[in-house]
């Protein structure tokens, strides 16, 4: 059967609509979250981070005790009970508030930390394997500056010029943080700058901002998340031993580096609640982070978008 | 390449000379000296100290007498055990420290890399989450908080190894190292463990490695040849610093399991402002690191020949 | 606490001190015969003790260690007394100025030499010797001419002491002493063997260049490790020495101390030994015992900072320091709520008494809150004030001191309605803020020079060099002036407690509470002296069979 031609329609071709992409466009980031949803390892710990955060928050106002109030006499020490879910502390302060009470300070510190070492060590870092020859030379030298002075006498100068404070602490654990950082990465460029697919993109005259961002960074992201997890609980027990010089946050504030430090001898007594607990949360934070990490990374990596 | 060794180790020793001209600064801004006590010696005796330590010069020319010094390999007097040098508390203390510290390290690279390639291999099942979660507890366990722990178990319920102390000195007998090494290298250990993880997984995604398996390439091969050169890379770089760090004692092991290293001397010189033991141990923890970080770059080039260092800016 | 450098010099005599006294204290009674092995192992030594040299040694695991491998003229009793040592007897002329030892026929180095008279000379001037810059030579002040030699005002010659022959050494006092042959057993006045020390400078630098002349030889001394005595077969009084070797390993932590006494590789300690948090459990089942000391641990008030300058709100904060609730819940170590400046364990010379039973309490074991209340109030209408300004109380980097703190924070919250702030800072930062004055609360502990109130009392004049309170009273300051200048003791001491009364009334610092010296012993240890300056004598100590 014949079909009479005018029964057709031209179909208009518009050039901006064939070049249109159906799927709506996603930006990096939302990207990233789309493929973490389905990571059920990286949502668990980020789950549980954002939990952690909300007991930081919302912890200390649960009970109708506060970090500072004492019992003096019969209420010091005793185990965890439905009066003091995390039991009391040997001047009869009530666990629970104070566990959460230091998860602010600690959780800030280790994030704070961890964030700043990120950006001054991926950067620093970056520049100087990029550049590689005399720059990288001198820049690795400073790092060796940095590294060899004693830490302590840094810190009690910063403590003697600053005062003490939250910022303080924070700038004493950047002052060297980053150290690891710019080397760890400064390794990975030095090796990666050299890799046909450097050499492919920078043939095709991609500059070096676009390299870094697009090629190199990406693809040291791997061992830097795992780096960024350590540098958690490093700045969390450093704070404790800033603590010691007069520099963490003051006294009866306490942060689960110096709980921990304080509850030693409990190992000997059976008072174990005094450690057990900042313990416990310690390392489901850093599960949370490594565990995020990890997910994060396998997200990241550019391989695995095959 | 013999010129950039040359040129590197004119560096170091400019490093060396910058770090320890700071610490020189900064020892003396901060407050307290080495007398300062609660009961307050009389006016004439602090003269008279400070005559004896040369602290009664400026400071200048305190500076000039100690890098004269230096130059003759002589660290000086410890002010706080006025009875021994510093370089005889290096020389005593540093090989205690450097025993522990190697069977430490030797303890974390091994189980660290291997346990990382474990982990990477088995990829998201219960082996790797096991280890992540071992990993975890190796960052989070503080070891000051793990000695004890090893030292009431192993020690001092099962008998299985001496509670503390150190034996007859150094070539002591090994039972006397098992828990303070085990001790020390459990943070190491943890990440290398996790360092050695994510790059074996980079890596493993790499054309090349498909590459060499699609040759025909016998899985051991391709293993030594390609993913574990490419893969260390990091290891190498973080172990580096690391070992020094812990070669040169730990304050926290060394007090907990009586050992007579050189680790509390970095702490203890600054409580006490003893001056030249400050100086002394700052010298040679630096001198160590440095070295090491130049053995490092030089290892990079061996482990994965495209590096060149030294080369021209931007290649 | 702190890590103070004490040195002991005894005074008259003190009615026995050890209470708690059970077993371990001298009592020859016990389970088991002699055991074979007289072998001892001592956790009292932290870290390596500075020097063994007598010129150089000021701290207290230097002095334990010294008291054994060396000998002064005298050796302190269990009664504080000075008893016969390297000198057999001596003669003191009337009004104290010139004493002169005897030193025994018997007495001889570890090298074989015989101890000299000569060799107390060298050792004593060796001190004296500004070019030897020795941390104590003040002690030796009480010399004739001493301290003018130590300014270079006199020459060593002129210094009051002498070798008249081989065993007779005459010593020639500044003024009245009559406590002098006391301080002779004190370490810093041990002798020096001359010819040893002349030929190398660092003889007592290593144990085999270490020449004594005590009841054990200096056997082993690994550094930063452990020092083990050997009996000294040659010393005098040999036959009293039952044990044949004392090992002092160092123990740095307590922790790790006490787990080594557990498992029975140490056999007596102190605190070395003794974890803080375990002090209660330990004393209360009997396991460790205590001894007083003869120390105070205060807070002190700078008085030139608002709001201390007024005199009733320093005194209402230290009402409002419950000071029983403080020694019960948060020291826990059997210490004694401080009633006044001077500690328990000091004598009063004058009624033959301790110092604080002749005294007033000047504050409650308790908290007084209405009181202090009141005083508050008081002193803020004089002083014009609706807010108190704010306070701080400082403290050094240390456990107990940060318990404390928090716990006094927490009181003066309750008594008071006060808010004061905590800082910490590391020890010399903390010691150079308070020395400069830069502090309002801070807190200090005190051990005495020698076993008198004056070692205390002294402290507060106007200018003192350990007054940091800035504290000035003329009154206070011609009280103590007055002690000071007579040998009469009925006048010292009265002057002394019209200054403690004053003291108490204007009230510059907190007293807190006086120190216990904890201890852990085996049952097979026996014959321990603690002497009542808390230091320890193992001259005859042995231990049973287990």
């Amino acid at each position: 059967m014949a079909i009479p031609a005018e029964k057709f329609q031209r179909a208009e071709r518009k050039l901006t609509e064939a070049e249109a992409i159906r799927r709506p466009s996603l930006t990096f980031w939302q990207d990233v979250w789309i493929r973490l949803r389905k990571n059920w390892l990286g949502m668990g710990g980020l789950v549980v981070i954002l939990l952690l955060a909300f007991m930081a928050i919302a912890g200390p106002w649960m009970t109708e005790y506060t970090y500072y109030q004492q019992d003096l006499g019969d209420g010091r020490n005793l185990g965890p009970s439905s009066e003091h879910w995390f039991g009391t502390d040997d001047l009869g302060r009530d666990m629970f508030v104070r566990t959460w009470y230091g998860a602010r300070v600690s959780l800030t510190i280790g994030v704070v930390a961890a964030l700043i070492d990120l950006v001054i060590g991926v950067l620093y870092g970056g520049i100087s394997g990029y550049k590689g020859g005399r720059t990288d030379e001198i820049m690795m030298r400073i790092v060796d500056v940095l590294w060899g002075l004693p830490y302590l006498l840094v810190v009690i100068l910063l403590l003697v010029v600053l005062g003490p404070g939250l910022d303080t602490i924070i700038i004493a654990l950047t002052v060297t943080g980053w150290l690891n950082m710019a080397r760890l990465v400064r390794g990975q460029v030095l090796q990666l700058k050299n890799q046909e697919y450097v050499m492919a993109a920078r043939t095709l005259g991609a500059d070096t901002k676009r390299l870094m961002k697009k090629h190199l960074i990406p693809n040291t992201m791997g061992p830097i998340l795992v780096l960024l997890t350590y540098t958690v609980p490093n700045a969390i027990f450093a704070e404790a031993f800033l603590s010691f010089l007069g520099l963490g946050v003051q006294a009866p504030v306490a942060s689960w580096g110096t709980m921990i430090d304080d509850a030693l001898t409990v190992i000997l007594t059976d008072e174990w609640w005094r450690l057990f607990f900042p313990t416990l949360f310690l390392s489901l934070t850093l599960l949370a982070f490594n565990a995020f990490g990890d997910g994060l990374r396998d997200v990241l990596d550019p391989k695995m978008r095959k | 390449m013999a010129r950039y060794i040359g040129q590197r180790l004119i560096l170091l020793l400019v490093t060396l000379w910058l770090i320890s001209t700071v610490t020189f600064v900064l020892m003396h801004s901060i407050p307290g000296d080495p007398f300062s006590s609660e009961k307050k010696l009389p006016e004439q005796t602090l003269r008279a100290l400070e005559a004896k330590y040369n602290l009664d010069k400026p400071l200048p020319q305190q500076y000039v007498l100690y890098m004269k010094n230096l130059a003759t390999g002589d660290l000086g007097i410890s002010i706080k055990t006025p009875s021994r040098s510093v370089n005889e508390i290096l020389s005593a203390g540093f090989p205690v420290s450097a025993r522990l510290g190697l069977q430490a390290i030797v303890i974390a690279s091994f189980a660290g890399v291997i346990m990382g390639m474990i982990a990477a291999i088995r990829q998201n099942r219960p082996t790797d989450y096991i280890l992540m979660v071992v990993a975890v507890l190796g960052l989070s366990v503080p070891n000051f908080v793990l000695g004890p722990l090893m030292q009431k178990y192993l020690g001092l319920e099962w008998e299985i190894f001496p509670i503390a102390s150190w034996g007859d000195g150094f070539g002591s007998e090994f039972q006397y190292t098992v828990l303070p090494s085990i001790a020390l290298s459990f943070l190491p250990l943890a990440l290398v463990t996790r360092l050695m993880r994510s790059s074996m997984l980079d890596v493993l995604g790499q054309d090349y490695i498909r590459t060499a398996r699609a040759k025909g390439l016998p899985p051991l091969k391709v293993f030594s040849r390609h993913t574990l050169r490419n893969a260390i890379i990091p290891v190498v770089t973080i172990l580096g610093p690391i070992t020094i760090n812990i070669l040169t004692g730990s304050f926290v092991i060394e007090k907990i399991f009586s050992i007579p290293g050189i680790g509390k001397y970095f702490v203890d010189s600054i409580s006490n402002r003893d001056y030249s033991v400050i100086m002394g141990v700052t010298i040679f923890y630096s001198a160590l690191l440095v070295m090491m970080n130049f053995v490092v770059d030089l290892l990079y080039g061996l482990i994965d020949p495209r590096i060149k260092l030294g080369a021209k800016e931007g290649n | 606490m702190s890590r103070h450098l004490t040195r002991w010099i005894s005074l008259l005599t003190i009615v026995s001190m050890a209470f708690l006294a059970a077993c371990g204290g001298g009592s020859e009674a016990g389970g088991g015969g002699m055991a074979e092995e007289q072998v001892l192992n001592v956790g009292r030594i932290k870290s390596e003790p500075p020097s063994l040299d007598p010129l150089k040694a000021t701290d207290n695991q230097s002095g334990l260690v010294l008291r054994h491998v060396m000998e002064g003229l005298t050796r302190m009793g269990e009664d504080g007394e000075p008893k016969p040592a390297m000198a057999e007897e001596w003669e003191v002329n009337e009004d104290a100025t010139k004493v002169t030892f005897h030193i025994r026929e018997n007495a001889k180095w570890t090298n074989g030499d015989p101890v000299t008279a000569e060799d107390f000379e060298y050792a004593w001037k060796r001190v004296l010797n500004p070019d030897n810059g020795a941390d104590y030579a003040y002690q030796l002040f009480y010399l004739k001419n001493g301290e003018k030699f130590y300014n270079g005002d006199a020459k060593a010659e002129d210094v009051g002491v002498k070798a008249v022959d081989d065993k007779t050494l005459e010593v020639e006092l500044e003024q009245p002493t009559p406590y002098f042959v006391s301080l002779t057993s004190f370490y810093t006045l041990m002798p020096v063997n001359k010819s040893v020390a002349e030929k190398n400078e660092d003889w007592a630098a290593e144990a085999k260049t270490y020449v004594g002349n005590g009841p054990f030889t200096l056997d082993t001394w690994k550094h930063d490790q452990e020092i083990v005595l050997k009996k000294n077969e040659d010393y005098w009084n040999a036959d009293k020495v039952k044990l044949a070797q004392i090992n002092l390993p160092f123990i740095g932590d307590a922790t790790t101390g006490y787990q080594q006494y557990q498992a029975g590789k140490v056999d007596e300690g102190d605190t070395t030994i003794i974890p803080a948090d375990m002090t209660k459990k330990l004393l209360d089942e009997g396991e460790a015992k205590k001894t007083k000391e003869p120390a105070i641990y205060f807070y002190m008030f700078n008085v030139e900072e608002e709001p201390f300058t007024n005199q009733k709100i320093r005194k209402a904060f230290a009402m409002a320091i419950d000071r029983t609730s403080i020694v019960e819940n948060v020291t826990e170590g059997g210490q004694q709520p401080a009633s006044g400046f001077v500690p328990w364990g000091i004598p009063d010379h004058d009624q033959d008494k301790e110092w604080v039973d002749t005294r007033d309490d000047y504050l409650a074991p308790k908290a007084k809150p209405e009181e202090a209340k009141k005083l508050l109030e008081e002193g803020m209408k004089e002083e014009g004030w609706d807010k108190l300004p704010s306070v701080t109380i400082d403290y050094n980097t240390d456990e107990g001191h940060k318990k404390i703190a928090e716990a006094i924070q927490q009181m003066w919250k309750k008594n008071l309605d006060v808010n004061v702030k905590l800082q910490n800072s590391e020890w010399k930062v903390y010691l150079e803020k308070t020395k400069s004055g830069d502090f309002q609360i801070g807190r200090l502990g005190w051990l005495p020079d020698y076993l008198d109130p004056m070692t205390f009392m002294d402290m507060w004049v106007t200018g003192g060099g350990n007054n940091d309170t800035n504290y000035s009273n003329e009154k206070y300051d011609e009280l103590i002036k007055k002690a000071k200048s007579t040998a009469d003791q009925k006048e010292r001491m009265e002057a002394m407690h019209e200054a403690e009364d004053l003291l108490m009334e204007e009230m510059p610092i907190a007293p807190i509470y006086f120190y216990t010296k904890v201890y852990l012993s085996k049952d097979y240890v026996k014959g321990v002296k603690y002497l009542p300056d808390a230091s320890i004598d193992y001259t005859e100590a042995y231990v049973t069979e287990k």
